[in-house]
């Protein structure tokens, strides 16, 4: 008898099975993917050096300067960046904000196992935006879309996307809060009305409910008395979810909260973030009184809200935008050779894979005769008269 | 001149002597030193060259009538197996004459102990060789048994009836008490009588049924017979198969005033198609509590160190293991 | 559910999945050969942790035979390697050929649902891995008994009554039924994607042409769900609909088991909604209020239209359903989607627990030579008919059933 609740479907998600982690695994596996590319950009020029060195036959072999490395900081600097253009990327194109949100997401788990080093952001942010509106049936063709890109040709857009899928592990379903708060919304308007459904835990009526919202303390950052009565609660509700909703649509896609807490705790952590009160009241309404899971909600929710509040401006003051140049700059010294040219790494893979077909043909020929030969030889008349016995 | 043997001591007598010796009765066997007494009737052709065979393959089939179980009454192969070996030492027991007594016994009791079962036997393997005409006159002949006890019931109960009715006139006729009192008197009798005839018959059926279990402990057990289960009661069939599906932070309420979807309410091109606003809502309401019970903080940690402790045994059994364990498993 | 890459034993053998158990898929760091003994291959140090995991994941699986192969996908029997007796089904999608936008839509979305949900009767994605030359291939699992299709044609062959037909339709119901629960328009029921796995469990697959529920004032396409089991609302190219078109097509499908012969096989748009007005009713203003208003509304003159049938008209047809089935038939084929009932009330009918009881799995008729026809039933793109049997003239001459 399997009783499944909302906690246990969104269980079941790819988003929580391979997309949620705890902080600390979440900063070491960063660091690893650090960690390996830079012994692929050192394999990779050390093999360069050496092919120079064999052509020039210079004769005093330098050993390969020590390039200095991305940190992993600076790498989640310059991926934020890149997540930010997307997202006005996106807003010129007016795609939708799932879209939107989406192609960030795909963008920072490729950045999770992948690193800036190897795939320079700036080639797999149209990529990623593209394949967002794939999945989220927001179909633009190819054409449509590159006439939108100002310098990037069909080419490179498709080249990197079967890297940016097996980056993702082809799980392609982004669980968003956005549409969590339009329910929250619903759902505080109706306690607002009166017309909410009695709490079971707390056995409050629709009427104590509403009384009791109406009591709530004002609203005290925007310093004006409140009048206390219905439509002012209403309206109330309506100034939070628009403050939450702005919220949802920037700092919660910078940041990791995707990979820290699930949508429905980003969309109500975002609510305490613009009206905290309000999103007492309605965890109140949800949960009885002194339940333990209440408190540690709480605890989570406030972690969560601190977290969107640090996260980076969508415009970067000139002091980022210094910051994000020098990165840049240090990227392009430690970038590694081997995979700049996506395009070209694209279509070597689909000759080889045509390559690999035609060895595959041969193997395949060769293991049919000898499964064939085999299976004469088992059987007990042993080969058809007529064939020659040759091995 | 055709010889005859008899199975008690299987000596080898010509037909004229079988005649001459036991027409008047049973008489001892005349060869010298054999004392047992024969009869005339049981005396038969010889079947096999050598004496010996003969008397091997009275014993078997003797045994055999008995044991006849089959391997699917078993639980498993071996315990089939296992009672076939406990067979065949009864048999050799028997042919060899070791401790015929005790095998005797045992046969005598397990025979006595599983009638209903070897009968069951018998009739099945009877039925399986029989070709299906026979079958269909054997079912014939149940159904016309069946028919002719409940005929002769029928025909007891009319009886009874019609002497309880005579009683009762005779009463009325020589006493001179109220007439309809004796009347159900007479039935209440009558009903007494037929009641007790029918509890007899059912005691009767059931009794020779207990008959058979009781014996003392017996003294030839088998082991591993496979219990016959009755097809358990189905239990109701679910259409969901087990699935339910329930919000357990949220009830959905039949409509929720929201401005941006009163439009998707009335508009009959989008409601023509079919679309339903309370879909939405319902989806709404899921994904606002979907994952509210769900820290991430603690669940990854707890799944991660399942699976190290995973690995942790994994490792500790290739290790312990230095033989086998494939290079590739090791991470 | 998806194979962790993390090498765990657990999770390797075909356990039986359900969705209330949580699936433990750990991507974790020091599961990660980055120290030294990385596998010893030709693959230089640094190789991307994508990459590996890949490469890990299709380590796992062994190719054997090739049970079929179409334009749009290959498809091979396979085995664990760490199991050689748990079969598997790997179908390999060819991605570069005829898609310039990259990876196509088909692809996208049945890799993505499927990764997703996870109830016995919807197949069952174990892992996805890309092979050398940037082919998709989904360990699928593995149904040797063909489809449902195969069993309908075989009337000779198969013999089935009411209770097998409730027994398969409950289980395409709660198939449906879970896919709705989780938000997912199917939008291509039809018994050839309806797989029958070795224990007679009757499997959806193919979510080609799947998506999730879409949200108000956003379009969507009406060009889904093969011909013959398309619902009314999408033949007049209603841009806004609901689950509810997936139920129309479970009643075909359930009409079908009946008769053993498709319901309403029209060759053109035009002639299926002849077929419809014909067996249901024609849609008219009083019983379908909007109708008018959609896009493809051809009006109908007095002459022609019939009103809707009634239960005796069904019951003639298909008497075997027996009254209680009949009914439950016509809610699912109601004319308005907003009248017709949902996966979710198809279940809660009382059908299901009137007398026949469904037949247990294990008893259910089953044909041989499934492992070819699931070969090339998985090969085809969503929404594609087999060539062979579509609008072949054979079909059309078969006079005696459909009267």
């Amino acid at each position: 008898m399997a009783i499944l609740t909302e906690d246990d479907l969104y269980r079941t998600s790819t988003q929580y099975r391979l997309w949620s982690f705890t902080r600390e695994s979440l900063s070491s596996l960063r660091c690893t993917t650090n960690e390996s590319a830079a012994d692929g950009v050192r394999a990779a020029l050390y093999g360069q050096k050496a092919t120079e060195q064999s052509s020039k036959q210079d004769s005093n072999v330098s050993p390969t300067p020590e390039v200095d490395y991305l940190s992993v900081d600076e790498e989640q600097k310059l991926v934020g960046y890149y997540c930010i253009q997307t997202m006005k990327f996106a807003d010129f194109c007016d795609f939708p904000t799932n879209v939107k949100a989406t192609a960030v997401q795909y963008l920072k788990r490729f950045y999770l196992s992948n690193s800036p080093m190897t795939y320079h952001p700036k080639e797999m942010m149209p990529s990623a935006l593209f394949l967002a509106t794939k999945t989220e049936n927001h179909y633009t063709s190819l054409e449509s879309f590159v006439s939108m890109l100002p310098k990037a040709t069909a080419e490179d857009v498709v080249a990197p996307e079967f890297l940016l899928t097996q980056g993702l592990r082809f799980t392609f379903d982004v669980r968003h809060p956005h549409r969590g708060l339009e329910g929250g919304f619903m759902d505080l308007l109706a306690l607002a009305t009166g017309k909410g459904q009695s709490n079971p835990k707390t056995g409050a009526s629709p009427a104590q409910l509403q009384q009791h919202m109406i009591d709530l303390e004002p609203v005290t950052d925007r310093g004006k008395k409140m009048s206390r009565s219905a439509e002012e609660v209403v309206r109330r509700i309506q100034n939070a979810h628009s403050k939450a909703k702005e919220l949802l649509k920037t700092s919660a896609l910078l940041t990791d909260a995707y990979f820290l807490y699930t949508p429905s705790q980003i969309w109500l952590s975002s609510l305490f973030f613009a009206d905290e009160p309000l999103a007492r009241f309605y965890i109140d309404s949800k949960f009885p009184t002194q339940s333990p899971l209440k408190s540690t909600l709480l605890t989570a929710l406030q972690t969560c809200a601190t977290l969107l509040r640090s996260s980076a401006s969508a415009d970067p003051e000139d002091s980022e935008v210094k910051e994000l140049k020098r990165i840049d700059k240090k990227l392009y010294k430690c970038r590694n050779p081997e995979k700049i040219d996506l395009v070209g790494i694209n279509k070597a893979q689909k000759r080889e894979g045509h390559e690999d077909g035609l060895d595959e043909k041969v193997i395949k020929k060769r293991k049919m005769e000898r499964e064939k030969l085999e299976k004469e030889a088992e059987d007990i008349f042993g080969p058809a008269l007529g064939v020659k016995d040759g091995k | 001149m055709r010889f005859l043997v008899n199975p008690e001591c299987y000596h080898k007598m010509c037909e004229s002597c079988v005649d001459r010796i036991f027409s008047q009765g049973p008489a001892p066997c005349p060869v010298a030193g054999c004392a047992r007494t024969l009869r005339k009737q049981r005396f038969r052709k010889q079947t096999f060259e050598d004496l010996q065979i003969e008397r091997e393959v009275d014993v078997r089939r003797r045994v055999a009538a008995t044991f006849n179980r089959r391997e699917s009454e078993f639980q498993t192969l071996r315990d089939y197996n296992n009672y076939l070996e406990e067979v065949e030492t009864l048999t050799f027991n028997l042919l060899y004459n070791i401790d015929v007594a005790i095998t005797e016994a045992k046969l005598a009791s397990y025979a006595k102990q599983n009638a209903a079962d070897i009968a069951n036997n018998k009739a099945l393997s009877a039925q399986e060789s029989a070709s299906t005409e026979a079958r269909m006159a054997a079912q014939k002949e149940q159904a016309r048994l069946r028919r002719e006890a409940a005929r002769i019931e029928e025909e007891e109960e009319r009886r009874e009836r019609e002497e309880g009715r005579r009683e009762i006139i005779e009463k009325i006729a020589h006493s001179t008490d109220d007439p309809d009192k004796i009347v159900r008197e007479g039935q209440k009798v009558v009903l007494k009588k037929s009641t007790a005839r029918r509890n007899a018959a059912d005691r009767l059926r059931a009794q020779d049924a207990a008959s058979v279990d009781n014996a003392s402990a017996p003294l030839f057990q088998i082991a591993g017979l496979r219990p016959i289960t009755q097809p358990q009661l189905e239990q109701v069939y679910d259409p969901f198969g087990g699935y339910v599906v329930k919000p357990s932070y949220f009830e959905l309420q039949p409509s929720y005033a929201h401005p941006w979807l009163e439009k998707a309410k009335t508009d009959p091109q989008i409601l023509a198609g079919g679309y339903d606003v309370g879909e939405y809502c319902a989806r709404t309401m899921m994904e606002a509590c979907a994952g509210l019970g769900v820290f991430v903080e603690e669940e990854v940690a707890r799944r991660e160190r399942a699976a190290d402790a995973d690995l942790g045994t994994q490792s500790a059994a290739i290790a312990g293991g230095e033989g086998g364990g494939s290079g590739s498993d090791v991470l | 559910m998806a194979v962790s890459p993390v090498v765990t034993h657990e999770a390797t053998s075909n356990v039986k999945v359900t969705a209330a158990k949580a699936k433990s898929l750990a991507v974790r760091t020091n599961s990660f050969p980055h120290k030294t003994e990385a596998p010893p291959e030709k693959k230089q140090g640094g190789q991307e942790l994508a990459e590996r995991l890949n490469h890990e994941t299709k380590e796992k699986y062994v190719k054997d035979k090739k049970l079929g192969e179409g334009t749009y996908a290959i498809v091979y029997l396979g085995h664990l390697k760490a199991d050689p007796l748990s079969k598997v089904a790997i179908k390999k999608i060819k991605v570069n050929t005829e898609y310039r936008d990259g990876l196509s839509m088909d692809a996208i979305r049945e890799v993505k649902y499927l990764q997703e949900l996870s109830h016995p009767n919807i197949i069952a994605l174990h892992a996805v891995f890309s092979s050398k030359n940037q082919n998709l291939n989904l360990v699928l699992e593995f149904l040797p008994l063909g489809d449902l299709e195969m069993l309908i044609k075989d009337s000779e062959g198969i013999r089935y009554g009411t209770a097998e037909v409730k027994a398969w339709m409950g289980m395409l119901g709660r198939a449906v039924w879970f896919c709705h629960e989780n938000f997912v328009l199917h939008r291509d029921i039809k018994p050839n994607n309806l797989f029958i796995a070795a224990d007679g469990e009757v499997k959806l697959a193919d979510f080609g042409l799947a998506r999730s529920f879409s949200d108000p004032y956003r379009p969507m396409t009406y060009q889904v769900i093969t011909r013959w089991y398309r619902p009314p609302e999408l033949l007049y190219g209603a841009r806004f609909y609901s689950g509810a078109v997936d139920v129309w097509s479970m009643g075909t499908v359930f009409a079908e088991l009946i008769l053993r012969v498709p319901f309403l096989a029209g060759n053109t748009d035009i002639h299926q909604l002849e077929l419809i007005c014909q067996a249901v009713g024609t849609p008219t203003e009083e019983i379908w209020p909007g109708v008018s208003k959609l896009e493809g509304y051809v009006g109908y003159e007095k002459a022609s239209i019939v009103p809707v049938r009634g239960k005796d008209f069904y019951l003639a047809r298909f008497g075997t359903a027996g009254p209680v089935g009949v009914d439950l038939l016509m809610s699912m084929l109601a004319l308005d989607p907003r009248k017709r009932s949902t996966a979710r009330q198809m279940l809660e009918h009382r059908w299901w627990t009137s007398d026949p009881r469904p037949t247990a799995k294990v008893d259910l008729p089953r044909k041989g030579g499934g492992l070819e026809k699931m070969g090339d039933d998985l090969k085809r793109r969503g929404g594609e008919v087999e060539d062979g049997r579509g609008n072949k003239v054979a079909r059309k001459l078969n006079f005696g059933a459909t009267k």
